[in-house]
């Protein structure tokens, strides 16, 4: 490693300029946020600072429990099955079999598509009226059946949830892939030898030689789908109908550029990104301790 | 290897494919459903039931998206904010992912764990601030103000990733590389990067997609129609009940193709770089 006299100069002109762009996007803006979140609901002009006011206003309206549970199912449902298809699919995958390139293509297709795209696509599948999915519905049930998918509640949340893991699903099968693939085939041998079921075998050997790979997933997961929890909601649905699709993203995004509300946007943010700080935190914590059991 | 003892080889190993077959199909159905729906006539469009197959206009609603709405505008527009954000933040993160990889300073490690926690940012809470920034510094409505965000954006993933694939390139080729007087930059570029490419190219095409995907800024600060990207634009067909649904999907399938070949690509860039590195090592 470097250690000299120029070493400071150096140091400063390479890792300067990306720290210097790091604090003016991410640190300056958080500080500003927390800020707005003191002062006063109002645009332009120099509100009043209130304290905790917008918070207590948040925390006191009678939507907030339905915010946090809309957040939550929604979060919890991508954790879930983003892990539990994804460990499934990748055990599917770990072998050898005729077009893999192929598959292996299919399944890389939702993550490359861009988000707004995949919105559309999925409202034209799930449309009401002229949706594919609805048709197929009325034939299974000889046409007394239709799902309004994005306008009744609670089918709203589930699709837009089903929509997330649809997309996440892709880095949930490489993830678990990796995870299976670090497991040593002799394990699996043994097993074998001393005649461990099928299902023992995945309980004793697999679920245990995937554990810090889903630890690191469901962490990863709760930060990104519940911090990014806006794009398909509010093309799709716009948080409706009647709230039913409103998670603490949206909100936020709703208050400060349709309601005009900036104290109680910003004091939503904050409220999101505490809540990832969290997560973050524990990721953090486990990252470190897997680096330690690697050395 | 003994791998009959893997799950789901043996006796129901077809069963298995055959599962996988379906699974891979059923996520693949958005996408062959956009293909199928851009290549409809307009009364196919919203006939029901819907077709399973076009009805042979392969290129009607192309043709009236490209000549109708500023499509090719929205699809310049997105190559130009994720090509130089993408170049703006690779400009960034190879010096300072040299650094944190080369250089031995105090804070090191912290400075490392902060960088990799801004990428959990939730995007809402700097873009309220930034959108009142940009507005103030009169950027409302240029590229400059999506581009500059974006680099920002992919910043802490991009040094993460570089930082990793440098950490693999040995630090005696930049030893003898000093010996023989060159300068930390010109090692840094001139060989470091060279030899970490694979690395280079896949932390360049994560900023490129990120920024052909970003939705939430794009949609705050860019209003005229000219200067919209492609996320906006699409979007903006969403609510338009006057729109037929197969120039939807034709808008749809233009700003999904890049990407979707951009991963294919990597893919298989990253199959051969791992073969590389096996012969090698």
């Amino acid at each position: 490693m470097i250690r000299s006299r120029s070493q400071n100069l150096h140091l400063v002109a390479f890792i300067g300029p990306a720290v210097a762009a790091l604090v003016a996007v991410f640190l300056v803006p958080v500080y500003q946020t927390f800020s707005m979140s003191l002062h006063a609901d109002t645009m332009g002009g120099s509100p009043a600072f209130v304290g905790l006011k917008n918070y207590a206003r948040i925390v006191g309206g009678r939507n907030f429990g339905h915010l946090l549970v809309t957040s939550t199912i929604y979060t919890l449902g991508n954790v879930v099955f983003v892990w539990g298809l994804g460990l499934g699919i990748a055990l599917l995958l770990d072998r050898k079999f005729a077009g893999r390139a192929l598959v292996r293509a299919a399944f890389i297709i939702p993550w490359a598509t861009p988000y707004v795209a995949a919105s559309l696509v999925f409202a034209l599948l799930m449309n009401y009226d002229v949706g594919v999915l609805n048709y197929l519905l009325s034939l299974v049930s000889g046409g007394t059946l239709r799902i309004g998918f994005l306008t009744d509640c609670p089918a709203a949340l589930v699709t837009l949830t089903g929509i997330s893991i649809w997309k996440l699903l892709p880095l949930g099968i490489v993830m678990m892939l990796s995870a299976l693939q670090s497991i040593p085939a002799s394990h699996y041998e043994a097993a074998h030898v001393d005649g461990a079921t099928a299902l023992q075998r995945f309980w004793f050997i697999t679920l245990p030689g995937v554990r810090s790979t889903t630890v690191m997933l469901t962490l990863l997961m709760m930060i990104w789908c519940f911090g990014r929890s806006f794009t398909a909601i509010y093309l799709l649905t716009g948080g409706g109908p009647a709230g039913c699709s409103e998670t603490i993203v949206l909100k936020s995004y709703l208050e400060m550029f349709q309601l005009f509300h900036p104290g109680t946007a910003a004091a939503l943010g904050v409220g999101v990104l505490l809540l990832s700080l969290l997560f973050a935190g524990v990721y953090a914590l486990v990252l470190e301790r897997s680096r330690r059991h690697g050395d | 290897m003994a791998t009959e003892t893997l799950p789901g080889e043996g006796r129901f190993g077809w069963l298995a494919t055959l599962l996988v077959y379906v699974i891979a199909f059923v996520m693949a159905v958005p996408f062959l459903w956009m293909l199928k729906s851009s290549m409809e006539s307009d009364a196919a469009a919203t006939a029901y039931p819907p077709a399973l197959l076009p009805d042979g206009h392969f290129l009607t609603s192309f043709i009236a998206i490209v000549t109708e709405t500023a499509l090719l505008r929205w699809l310049w527009n997105s190559i130009l904010v994720s090509a130089v954000s993408t170049l703006i933040a690779l400009a960034l993160s190879v010096p300072a992912a040299y650094g944190l990889s080369r250089f031995r300073f105090r804070g090191r490690g912290g400075l490392g764990l902060a960088i990799l926690s801004a990428q959990m940012m939730p995007p809402i809470v700097l873009i309220i601030p930034l959108y009142a920034f940009f507005i103030r510094v009169g950027l409302m409505d240029s590229l400059w103000s999506v581009i500059i965000a974006n680099a920002a954006f992919a910043l802490p993933v991009m040094v993460w990733m570089l930082k990793t694939v440098f950490d693999t390139v040995p630090f005696e080729i930049d030893e003898a590389a000093r010996i023989d007087g060159a300068s930390w930059l010109r090692i840094a570029v001139g060989i470091v990067v060279p030899l970490a490419m694979p690395g280079v190219i896949a932390a360049s095409i994560f900023a490129f997609l990120n920024a052909w995907d970003e939705f939430m800024l794009a949609r705050t600060l860019l209003r005229s129609v000219d200067q919209w990207v492609g996320t906006i634009g699409l979007s903006s067909l969403m609510g338009e009940y006057t729109t037929p649904w197969n120039r939807v999907m034709a808008t749809a399938l233009i700003f999904t193709l890049p990407p979707v070949t951009l991963f294919l690509i990597v893919q298989r860039h990253f199959v051969s770089g791992l073969g590389a590195g096996a012969v090698k090592g």
